[in-house]
């Protein structure tokens, strides 16, 4: 059974009829230009935002799960994050624990540990880096143990360096019999780190499917209006635009 | 050191109950007025103590707590330092719907009560209208959105003051609405004490959302918490608190908004936790302005409200000008 399943999710004029399944060790990528629908689907996916359809976590329906055990079992790790006040490292990644209404520091510092913050935890989280928060955030995540991780573009605003180990981490983090959706905007990731992808295109999806099958020259160019080069023969996969496309 | 903060708030609290009850124009014998009170014997020290200076202390404290855990819920809840409720419209509009009592006899049904139900009314009105006006980017918009709802209850009060009945009565709102506790007594504890207690634990049964907004509104969501839900009843709590504390002792501004400012480091800047601090050091802070208010010189006293005035303005200021540089 898949540990999450979308079936006809849709929201009035942001997204059409997106269904998908995710199963466990599985990260699945969500590509598409700006504003095709992929933080709305996170968003659903997480129970954010009211949709039509059915969002399922191994086979059951939200309504039946009850917010905290689906806060449990799901993590979402936002677009932008910032706290509203000067917290330490450790009291981030304990908010994490909130659905278990515990602060149980070896979940904490395990999950400083896998994102490798464990130095940080007494420091204020507002003196870290850009790179090193996004850590932060993660580790909040991670501490709450779910079984289920919504990305939206983790990676948005990284330095080379933590892009892959961000995203690393969420290949680790799938890879103990979790599942990951995570949206990217840099393809070239998403080959590399995504089992399969979901591309969409003003709110429907365009294409699905493992990276060879979905990150095609046609399908970039229909959906990006952009002629790229691709090449996921070699390691890591190569994918770059090369102009704009002139015949559409 | 953030399990002390509350011990040590609660000694700081009691050495100003001490205070309060043993300054006044008379010198009085404390224990002995406090036990000729509590025995039921009529004595010159038992009146004084306990019909006076108890009842003045003890508005001043509950006072000072409903306005200091309404601030501490505020900035936590709109996550921004700057909340207070003076600066969201909540006392203008517990101002207002306090002195339409005065002036129109509205609610009359409710006799004593009055007054403190329509400053709860006009309390939560202002702050869901400005929310309303704020809309989804809270953070940037709701001083800006507090601001207009403040200016829209200051201008409907002006309009009562403008046509009240006569000098006398225009005089009496004025000074009401410069806030005091002086000449109140033991019977407004009735309003204070269970607007405190109420309100009080509807904020904290909200205290882990608090904790959890500090990453925004998303984040709290998908942490399981029924957001729009929690946040009514956070603003509910925070009506109820400034509604009867306004009613009772008109506008004491700043507390709100000092008083969780500056306890905020000693708790490691974690709103669930500054919530209880919140409450006892605003007891203390308005019990102790009060203090002062009775040590000024006899002659015309200067009003409670016009001391934390005073006293907020620069801290204001003060805090405009540090956010300021964190933007530089």
């Amino acid at each position: 059974m898949a540990l999450m399943s979308a079936q006809g999710v849709s929201v009035p004029g942001r997204l059409n009829d997106v269904s998908l399944d995710l199963q466990r060790g599985e990260v699945i990528g969500l590509v598409g230009p700006n504003g095709s629908g992929k933080s709305t689907l996170l968003q659903c996916l997480c129970g954010l935002m009211p949709f039509d359809g059915r969002v399922l976590l191994e086979g059951a329906e939200y309504s039946a799960i009850g917010a905290n055990e689906r806060a449990r079992r799901l993590g979402f790790l936002p677009q932008s994050c910032q706290s509203a006040w000067s917290l330490t490292v450790r009291d981030v990644i304990a908010l994490g624990r909130m659905p278990w209404g515990d602060e149980q520091s070896q979940a904490i510092e395990s999950a400083a540990a896998q994102t490798g913050v464990t130095d940080w935890l007494s420091k204020k989280v507002d003196h870290l880096s850009g790179g090193q928060q996004a850590r932060v955030w993660l580790a909040r995540v991670l501490a709450g143990q779910p079984e289920v991780m919504l990305a939206d573009e983790p990676v948005a605003s990284l330095d080379l360096y933590h892009q892959l180990t961000v995203l690393d981490m969420l290949r680790r983090y799938a890879n103990q019999s979790n599942g990951v959706i995570v949206s990217l905007h840099d393809l070239g990731l998403a080959a590399r780190f995504c089992d399969r992808i979901c591309l969409l295109d003003s709110g429907g999806v365009r294409a699905s499917g493992t990276p060879e099958e979905v990150l095609t020259v046609d399908n970039i160019r229909t959906v990006y209006q952009v002629d790229a080069h691709i090449d996921l023969t070699t390691t890591p996969p190569i994918i770059f635009a090369k102009h704009v496309s002139t015949n559409l | 050191m953030a399990r002390l903060v509350t011990p040590a708030l609660v000694m700081v609290l009691m050495l100003i109950i001490w205070l309060s009850l043993a300054s006044g124009s008379t010198s009085t014998p404390v224990m002995a007025g406090l036990l000729d009170w509590l025995a039921g014997r009529t004595t010159l020290a038992g009146t004084i103590i306990g019909e006076i200076r108890l009842a003045r202390t003890l508005i001043a404290i509950v006072v000072g707590a409903s306005l200091g855990l309404a601030g501490a819920a505020l900035q936590g809840l709109l996550r921004n330092p700057l909340a207070d409720p003076s600066l969201t419209g909540a006392s203008q509009g517990a101002a207002l719907g306090a002195a339409s009592v005065f002036y129109f006899g509205v609610f009359s049904a409710a006799g004593t009560f009055a007054p403190a139900f329509a400053g709860l009314i006009g309390a939560g009105l202002a702050l869901t209208l400005m929310l309303f006006l704020a809309g989804p980017s809270r953070q940037a918009m709701v001083i800006m959105a507090g601001l207009a709802i403040s200016t829209l209850a200051g201008a409907a009060l002006a309009t009562v003051l403008n046509f009240a009945p006569n000098p006398y009565a225009m005089q009496e709102l004025v000074f009401w609405l410069l806030g005091s506790v002086s000449e109140r007594g033991l019977e407004h504890l009735w309003l204070l004490v269970p607007a405190l207690v109420i309100g009080g634990t509807i904020i904290w049964s909200q205290r882990r959302l608090l904790a959890s907004l500090s990453l925004g509104e998303q984040v709290a969501q998908s942490l399981g918490f029924a957001y729009k839900r929690g946040s009514r009843l956070i603003i509910l709590g925070t009506a109820l608190l400034v509604g009867t504390a306004v009613a009772v002792a008109g506008n004491i501004g700043f507390v709100g908004l000092m008083v969780p400012h500056l306890l905020r480091p000693l708790v490691g800047h974690r709103p669930d936790r500054l919530l209880i601090p919140s409450a006892l050091a605003g007891g203390a802070l308005v019990c102790f302005a009060d203090v002062m208010v009775r040590m000024m010189p006899p002659g015309r006293e200067i009003k409670l409200g016009v001391l934390t005035a005073l006293i907020g303005a620069p801290v204001f200021i003060w805090l405009v000008w540090r956010e300021r540089r964190q933007w530089l």
